[in-house]
C-alpha cells in the first residue's frame, strides 16, 4: 500500500472529494475540472521528479498489463477503462447545465481617492476620524447600531451574520462580518469606501457584479457612515487593521 | 366551557383593554416612561447580564424598553414584539397566560421563521440565552399577570396523518372558517384578511399556510397544533382549545401541515428551459405545463435606490419555462392576498409581474435593479387589469421605457384563483430589433431575474420586490455528434490499452 502509485491514486481522490463536497456552497464544474487539472499536473511532477520514484510508480502498471497472475485484474481494467471514457465522452457531448463559472475579486484594491458628495476624500492612509474623540465612542456606537439597524440589517442580519431576512434572495450573498476573512482584516477606510460607493462601485475585476450593496454616500453623511463602521467593530468583536 | 378559562378569557380582555390604554399613555408621556425604568428595582446577576446582551443585540429591534419600537421596527412586517404587554405568539401554555421560561429560550434560540428574528445558537452560549430569558421577563409589565406560574396546555396523543385525519381536518377548516382569514386553499387570501390587526391596532396579514417554512412557531405537526390549542397572543388567531376536542386539533394540524411542502423549495441557480414539440400550450392547466420541475426563486424588497420598499408581500415565486422552434415561454406562479386588477381610469396601483434580461450578453451585467446606464436591461412586464404585456427597456429606477407599438411581440394571459396569480407570457426566440431585445440560442446561459409589484401593498416603480441574476438556459437538443464521437472514444481508448501493453511486454522481455 506504500507503493506510489496508491499514494497518487488515494491523493487525487481525496482532492476530488474535498472540491466535489467539502466546499458550500458548490463550486461549478468547469472549476473542479479546472483544479483537478492542476493536481494532475502536480502529482506527475511529484512521481516523476527522479526516476525510482518513476518506476515506482509505473510498476503496478506495467505489472498488471504483463503479468500471468494479473490477468483477471487486467481484463477488469481493460473492460472498465474504456467505459469511463466513453461516458466521459458522452457527458461532455451531451447538453449540460453547468453555469459559467463567475471568478470574481472578493476584495479589490481600494481606490487612492475617492469623491464624496464631490469631497475629495484620500482612502490611502485614511483612519477612522471618530476614534480621536476616544471618550464618545460608547455614543457613537450606539449611534452607529441605530443607523445599522435601519439600514443595514435586511441584509447583513441582526447578528452581523449575513443573514439578514433579504439574504435568501441574493446572490452573492451579503458580507459576513463575523468571518475573520471579512472587516477584521481591512482597514476601517476600505469599509468607508465600500460602504459609501456601494457595489456599484467596484472596480472592474469585481465583475460580473450582483451586489446588492447601495451607495450610501447617497442617505448616510461622512460622519453617519464612521459611527456605522465603529458599531461594527465593536459588535463583531475584532479590531480593523492598521495602517502599517 | 369551565370557570377557569372562561377566567382567562376576561383577563385576556381585560389585558388587551388595559395595555392599550397605557401604550398610548406611554405615547403622550415618553420620558416617564424612562423616569419609571430608572426606578425599577435592582435586578438579579443574571438579569444584569442578560440587559448588557440586550442592549448590544435585541434593542435595535425590540426597543431600549422592550416595548418593540426600536430603530428597524417601522421597518419590519411583522413587527418586533412588544415584551411589555407581555402577549407572545408561541407559547406551551394556556391564551393570555406569559409564556414560561423554556418558551422564551427556545424563540430566542431558534428564531422566528418568515420573520427577521434569527435564530441565536450560533451567537449566544445557552448560559447567555438563559441569561436573556431572565431579562426579558423582568421587562414585561405584571401588573397584569399574577406571581402564579403560567398554566401549561396540556398535549394529547398526537394522531398520524391519514387520508381520513386529512379529510376530518378539511371539514374542521371549513366549518371553523379558518377559511375567512386563510383563504379557501390556505393562501392567506380570506374575506376578512385585508380588515386584520393586532392588539396594538396595527394591520397584520393572514398566515399563508401553504408557506410552512415561514411558521413562526415552527412547521411541525406538533409546532401547528400548539398554535391552534394555545392561539397566537397579540394577533387575531384565537385558541381553539374551546371550541374543539383534542382530536380535532391533530386533525386540523395534519389537514394545515399537508398544505405545505416539506421543507423551502431548493434555490437553484440555472432556470432550464424544456424544449418541447409542437405548439405552446396557453392554459396553465395543460399537461404540457404540468410536467417538468418548477423552479422556485425568492424575492426581497428593493432596497438599493429610492423609493426603497422594506416590507415587501410578495417573498417568492415558482417558475417553469418550455420552448419549441420558434417560441420561449414562462409558466410563473405566485401568491398574492388581493386581486388588485384595476379598470382603466382607476386609482387603484395594479399586481404586476416582470421577467428580466440583460439586452446584451457579455461580462458585465447589468445592475439588477433595472439595469443601469451603460447596461440596459430588457424587461417583459405584465401588469394586472386589461392583462397587459409590454415589453419595455430600462436604464435604472425611474428610466423605464416601454417599446414602440410596432416592437411589441409577447403574449400570454393571467389568471388569480384563490390568493395564487398565474401567468403565461411568451415571445418568439429572436426579434430584428438586436439593440433592444434579448436573443434566445438554445445551450447559452441567460442572464434572468424577476420583479413583482403587489398593488395592495403600494408597490410600484422602484418599490417592488425582486431577485438577483439567475440564469436561464434552453437546454440544447441532443446532437448526433454525441453518438458518433462516444464510441469513437471507447474503440481509441481499447486501442491505447492494446498499445502500452505492447510496449510493455517488449519492455519486459528485453530486461530479461
Amino acid at each position: 500500500m506504500r507503493s506510489k502509485f496508491v499514494q497518487v491514486v488515494l491523493i487525487a481522490v481525496v482532492i476530488f472529494l474535498f472540491l466535489k463536497l467539502g466546499i458550500r456552497p458548490p463550486i461549478p464544474g468547469s472549476l473542479i475540472t479546472l483544479f483537478m487539472a492542476i493536481t494532475a499536473l502536480t502529482l506527475f511532477i511529484y512521481v516523476s521528479s527522479d526516476e525510482e520514484s518513476w518506476q515506482d510508480f509505473i510498476r503496478p502498471i506495467l505489472a498488471t498489463l504483463v503479468e500471468e497472475k494479473r490477468a483477471r485484474l487486467r481484463l477488469i481494467v481493460f473492460i472498465v477503462f474504456p467505459l469511463l471514457v466513453g461516458w466521459g465522452t458522452l457527458k461532455v457531448m451531451m447538453p449540460g447545465v453547468d453555469p459559467p463559472a463567475e471568478l470574481r475579486v472578493i476584495h479589490p484594491a481600494p481606490p487612492s481617492n475617492i469623491q464624496f458628495r464631490g469631497k475629495n476624500i484620500k482612502i490611502e492612509g485614511l483612519v477612522n476620524p471618530l476614534r480621536e474623540n476616544g471618550e464618545e465612542a460608547s455614543g457613537y456606537i450606539k449611534e452607529g447600531m441605530e443607523i445599522y439597524f435601519k439600514n443595514c440589517f435586511f441584509c447583513h442580519g441582526d447578528a452581523l451574520d449575513g443573514n439578514g431576512h433579504f439574504t435568501l434572495a441574493l446572490n452573492p450573498p451579503p458580507a459576513d462580518f463575523t468571518d475573520t476573512g471579512t472587516i477584521a482584516q481591512l482597514q476601517e477606510s476600505y469599509l468607508f469606501w465600500r460602504i459609501a460607493k456601494g457595489g456599484i462601485g467596484l472596480p472592474r475585476q469585481s465583475k460580473p457584479w450582483n451586489s446588492a450593496m447601495p451607495a450610501w454616500e447617497e442617505n448616510l453623511t461622512e460622519d453617519a457612515i464612521w459611527k456605522t463602521i465603529m458599531y461594527l467593530y465593536h459588535a463583531a468583536g475584532v479590531s480593523p487593521r492598521t495602517w502599517e | 366551557m369551565d370557570g377557569e378559562t372562561a377566567m382567562y378569557k376576561i383577563k385576556d380582555i381585560m389585558k388587551t383593554s388595559i395595555s392599550v390604554l397605557m401604550l398610548s399613555g406611554l405615547l403622550v408621556a415618553g420620558s416617564l416612561a424612562d423616569a419609571q425604568t430608572e426606578k425599577a428595582p435592582a435586578l438579579s446577576q443574571e438579569a444584569e447580564a442578560g440587559r448588557s446582551l440586550y442592549n448590544d443585540w435585541c434593542a435595535g429591534c425590540h426597543g431600549a424598553d422592550g416595548l418593540g419600537d426600536g430603530p428597524a421596527a417601522d421597518y419590519l412586517d411583522p413587527r418586533p414584539r412588544n415584551f411589555v404587554d407581555g402577549a407572545f405568539k408561541i407559547r406551551n401554555t394556556v391564551s393570555g397566560e406569559l409564556p414560561t421560561d423554556e418558551d422564551i429560550f427556545k424563540m430566542i434560540d431558534v428564531g422566528m421563521p418568515g420573520s427577521s428574528m434569527p435564530g441565536w445558537k450560533k451567537q449566544f452560549s445557552e448560559k447567555q440565552i438563559h441569561q436573556l430569558v431572565a431579562y426579558i421577563k423582568t421587562l414585561i409589565d405584571m401588573e397584569f399577570f399574577g406571581e402564579e406560574i403560567p398554566e401549561k396546555i396540556t398535549v394529547g396523543e398526537p394522531l398520524p396523518s391519514s387520508a381520513e385525519s386529512l379529510a376530518k381536518g378539511k371539514e374542521l377548516y371549513r366549518k371553523l372558517k379558518c377559511w375567512e382569514c386563510h383563504g379557501e386553499e390556505g393562501r392567506g387570501d380570506g374575506p376578512s384578511a385585508p380588515t386584520l390587526k393586532d392588539d396594538w391596532g396595527n394591520p397584520i396579514i393572514s398566515a399563508d399556510i401553504t408557506k410552512g417554512w415561514t411558521f413562526r412557531g415552527g412547521s411541525h405537526t406538533f409546532d401547528i397544533y400548539r398554535t391552534f390549542t394555545t392561539g397566537l397572543d397579540g394577533t387575531p388567531m384565537p385558541s381553539y382549545i374551546d371550541t374543539i376536542g383534542d382530536e380535532d386539533r391533530w386533525h386540523l394540524s395534519n389537514y394545515v401541515k399537508s398544505l405545505s411542502p416539506l421543507e423551502m423549495p431548493p434555490v437553484k441557480t440555472v432556470l432550464t428551459s424544456r424544449r418541447i414539440k409542437g405548439e405552446i400550450p396557453g392554459n396553465p392547466d395543460d399537461p404540457i405545463w404540468r410536467q417538468g420541475e418548477d423552479y422556485f426563486f425568492p424575492l426581497a424588497g428593493q432596497i438599493v435606490f429610492e423609493p426603497k420598499l422594506y416590507t415587501p408581500s410578495i417573498d417568492s415565486i415558482l417558475i417553469k419555462s418550455v420552448y419549441n422552434d420558434k417560441e420561449v415561454a414562462f409558466l410563473i406562479t405566485w401568491n398574492d392576498r388581493t386581486r388588485n386588477a384595476p379598470e382603466k381610469g382607476k386609482d387603484e396601483l395594479p399586481d404586476s409581474m416582470a421577467v428580466q434580461f440583460p439586452v446584451e450578453l457579455k461580462d458585465e451585467r447589468p445592475h439588477f435593479v433595472l439595469g443601469d446606464a451603460g447596461n440596459p436591461v430588457n424587461l417583459w412586464k405584465w401588469k394586472a387589469g386589461g392583462d397587459t404585456l409590454e415589453e419595455a427597456n430600462a436604464r435604472g429606477v425611474g428610466k423605464y421605457f416601454p417599446q414602440g407599438p410596432e416592437s411589441q411581440g409577447l403574449k400570454g394571459d393571467a389568471a388569480y384563483m384563490h390568493g395564487r396569480w398565474k401567468l403565461i407570457v411568451k415571445r418568439s426566440l429572436t426579434t430584428e430589433e438586436e439593440n433592444n431585445d434579448i436573443q434566445f440560442v438554445p445551450g447559452e446561459f441567460i442572464p434572468i431575474s424577476f420583479l413583482a409589484w403587489d398593488g395592495s401593498n403600494n408597490e410600484a416603480g422602484g418599490k417592488m420586490s425582486l431577485s438577483s441574476w439567475y440564469y436561464l438556459v434552453l437546454e440544447k437538443p441532443v446532437t448526433a455528434r454525441a453518438f458518433i464521437f462516444t464510441p469513437l472514444a471507447i474503440l481509441g481508448a481499447v486501442g491505447l490499452e492494446f498499445l502500452a501493453m505492447r510496449r510493455a511486454r517488449r519492455g519486459a522481455r528485453s530486461r530479461n
